[in-house]
């Protein structure tokens, strides 16, 4: 396309925010305005060379899922560790980590709507572009987007792992959906993907690995049939952060699709406790009680399934919206005004309230990153794919 | 300090709408705003939205008049949005204590009619200092905790205590007192008992404060969920009131003649013979007072992941690539996850306003 700038979508951001936040830098966590989002550098990277470590053994590649963390400064560390490319959940992220450099980019999702199927079709004359399906309506509208715009698009098959939530149900559904898509211009049928997101709420890990196996074992008996008939899946896509060590091991599978554990929060942590929690929401004690304290974080900032105070064993009284309240004695030291550490039970939560990053590198701050594209009003990104920005 | 604006639509509204979206029905909004000011009318006592609701000053304006005197806020940044929109009155009803929180609010008091909640003599001193440093006066009222058990003075003598020490600031003015009963929604175990043991303390610490020789001009109280309560209370003279301008789906069982203003309207991204999936997941809709509830067929079933919400039921779906809209179960959180509400009058979309205290929670 030979664009100009093409980061600059992203630099712009960066700069804005930064500007923003200019007295947070080079500051102590303990002397920042609150609330707000922490990342641990270190921590994050430590994650990621977890990751990298595990699947050393096994050809299975990683695709780094970043609907959780909106980062594109976060999705290039993972790049730089191994992940051969990007999972999004919305094309308007797709968007943005194709401008973060990244050259293989997959919408995990059913895409469905004229602006959206426009900006992927826009977007795969740029880079390797792919996004998944399970009707032929959605194959139509992507068709017609990538002739009209003269690109191929990489299209996966969605197979229903168990969630019940997207997918074909069946090899029967899914080869003629495969034959409509191999015969489909602008198109090209890459594989299959799937989620076996209902495996992430069972916390017995040899439970959780079997019920992996029995979604595996549908997913690659569908890629099965497919390849007797004609059409073999180059791709095989799946699981989580609660399922990525056994289905990554799974015959058959060609690459996984997790995310969480790069950020990580107290629900992954129930999954697989050697990622640490590097994404934090620091807050202010500004009331206190003899029987308590309460923080200016609440629900607005930490998300709805609340969290627990880092380094102190405090039970949670409640959590409001702008407030949270933690049990406290006369031997609990906290006073008015000091910083704590709040650890989300669910991070992705918090991470739609804020709009950047405080970077920590050895309790300092060094950088502020936005979260990108904060969503959900993001049609302007598709205006901006259109005038060559 | 920190300003958002949503990026520049494009010319017409309609080529920039893309799904999942948040939209309020005009003509329902009004008429909730009409509702509450014939609800006060002779009852000698005002209205003040609070405003964390939405976030959205477009919204905060069109509240305002008559028995509206001025907004609610719960943080600073808030605050800041709503002064810069043009709101000259604005109670921030929470506790401030950091020192860079209290220089910004005494900014704001130099150019606006400012009022704070206290429950701390050292936070008022820091207050009262910041604001004679830049010639401005804040007003301020007593918080008190009439059951919440959050922030606030425990006792009348508390109170009288804390009031002493704020009358010897030049910079502070004290107006009265707060306290917020509004958390016990219809449901709670004892809710009648509870709602009137807290009047009776804010009673008590409004008596205590006028013995002692302070004025008390100002009880400001309620939420929606206590509305009708306050209404009958004596001593309340201000209602803190938010959500009853836009609704939530349980508190119509309130039997308030408020109806629900806000969707999210989400499109149709995969259909099945039970079930249809929208685009419209936790990261663009509140869920602390449960799922979104759709509008205009029956569900058996809402469930919402992070992208995604699924509702099975007999149908008729829409079709794929259809919208539907959803009431949010909790608007407030819900607000905070957009940049932009898209303003709907008679079906159609009129305009586009930005949510531009989204994320002011500092």
């Amino acid at each position: 396309m030979g664009l100009r700038d093409p980061e600059r979508l992203i630099t712009d951001v960066h700069e804005r925010v930064r500007a923003q936040y200019a007295p947070a830098l080079g500051r102590a966590s303990d002397e920042l305005t609150t609330p707000a989002l922490l990342l641990d550098l270190p921590i994050l990277r430590a994650n990621l060379e977890l990751m990298a470590d595990g699947l050393r053994d096994v050809p299975t590649a990683l695709r780094a899922h970043v609907k959780v963390h909106k980062s594109p400064h976060i999705a290039r560390l993972q790049i730089e560790r191994g992940a051969t490319g990007v999972g999004c959940a919305t094309v308007w992220e797709a968007i943005v980590m194709a401008r973060a450099g990244i050259e293989d980019v997959f919408v995990i999702n059913e895409v469905v709507g004229d602006e959206r199927t426009r900006a992927l079709a826009l977007l795969a004359r740029e880079v390797d572009v792919k996004t998944a399906v399970d009707d032929t309506v959605q194959v139509d509208g992507l068709s017609r987007a990538a002739v009209a715009a003269s690109s191929t698009i990489g299209i996966l098959i969605d197979v229903d792992e168990g969630m019940h939530r997207c997918g074909v149900a069946s090899a029967d559904e899914a080869l003629p959906l495969a034959r409509h898509i191999a015969k489909s211009p602008g198109l090209r049928f890459l594989g299959l993907t799937g989620y076996e997101g209902h495996c992430s709420l069972e916390f017995d890990r040899d439970k959780r690995y079997a019920m992996a196996d029995e979604a595996m074992a549908k997913l690659t008996g569908i890629a099965a049939t497919l390849a007797a008939n004609g059409l073999p899946c180059q791709i095989v896509s799946a699981a989580g952060t609660g399922t990525w060590e056994v289905t990554s091991r799974y015959p058959g599978v060609t690459e996984i699709q997790p995310g969480s554990y790069a950020t990580m929060d107290g629900h992954h942590r129930k999954l697989d406790p050697r990622f640490g929690w590097a994404v934090t929401v620091l807050a202010s004690v500004i009331s206190r009680r003899p029987d308590r304290i309460v923080t200016d974080a609440g629900s607005k900032t930490v998300g709805a399934s609340h969290g627990v105070l880092k380094g102190w064993d405090l039970d949670v009284y409640r959590f409001d919206e702008e407030h949270s309240i933690f049990v406290v004695d006369d031997r609990t030291s906290l006073a008015t005004g000091e910083r704590v550490e709040i650890l989300c039970n669910y991070t992705p939560f918090a991470i739609s309230y804020f709009e950047a990053y405080h970077v920590i590198e050895d309790g300092v701050v060094t950088d502020v990153w936005p979260v990108m594209p904060r969503g959900p009003e993001s049609r302007w990104l598709l205006d901006a794919l259109e005038r060559g920005e | 300090m920190i300003s958002r604006t949503a990026p520049t639509p494009p010319a017409s509204l309609a080529a920039s709408f893309s799904t999942p979206a948040l939209l309020v029905d005009l003509g329902v909004f009004e008429a909730n705003v009409a509702a509450m000011e014939r609800l006060l009318h002779g009852s000698g006592k005002t209205v003040r939205p609070h405003v964390k609701t939405h976030r959205t000053p477009e919204l905060a304006r069109r509240q305002l008049g008559g028995a509206a005197v001025g907004v609610t806020c719960a943080t600073v940044g808030e605050a800041e949005v709503m002064v810069s929109a043009g709101i000259d009155d604005v109670l921030v009803a929470n506790e401030v204590v950091d020192r860079a929180k209290i220089d910004r609010l005494a900014a704001l008091a130099a150019r606006a009619r400012i009022a704070v909640a206290v429950d701390d003599a050292e936070a008022a001193d820091t207050l009262a200092r910041a604001a004679s440093n830049v010639g401005a006066t804040v007003d301020v009222v007593i918080d008190v905790d009439i059951g919440l058990h959050r922030c606030g003075v425990a006792t009348p003598g508390e109170a009288v205590h804390l009031a002493r020490a704020i009358a010897q600031h030049e910079g502070l003015r004290l107006r009265g007192l707060m306290g917020y009963e509004g958390r016990i929604r219809l449901g709670v175990d004892n809710r009648a008992a509870l709602i009137a043991s807290a009047y009776d303390a804010l009673a008590e610490t409004k008596h205590a404060l006028v013995d002692a020789g302070f004025p008390v001009e100002v009880v400001s109280a309620s939420g929606t969920s206590t509305l009708t309560e306050a209404l009958a209370d004596p001593n309340i003279t201000e209602l803190q009131a938010g959500v009853y301008a836009l609704m939530e789906p349980e508190l119509r069982n309130l039997g308030l003649p408020f109806r629900c203003a806000v969707a999210i309207r989400g499109t149709v991204i995969s259909r099945h013979p039970d079930r249809v999936v929208l685009d419209v997941g936790r990261r663009v809709v509140g869920m602390e007072y449960g799922p979104p509830v759709p509008i205009g067929f029956e569900a058996t079933e809402v469930v919402v992941s992070d992208e995604h919400t699924r509702i099975s039921g007999p149908g008729p779906f829409p079709e794929l690539g259809g919208h539907l809209d959803l009431i949010p179960g909790q608007i407030r959180t819900t607000f905070n996850l957009h940049d932009v509400v898209w303003a709907v009058r008679d079906g159609a979309i009129v305009d586009r306003w930005p949510v531009s205290a989204r994320g002011s929670s500092q």
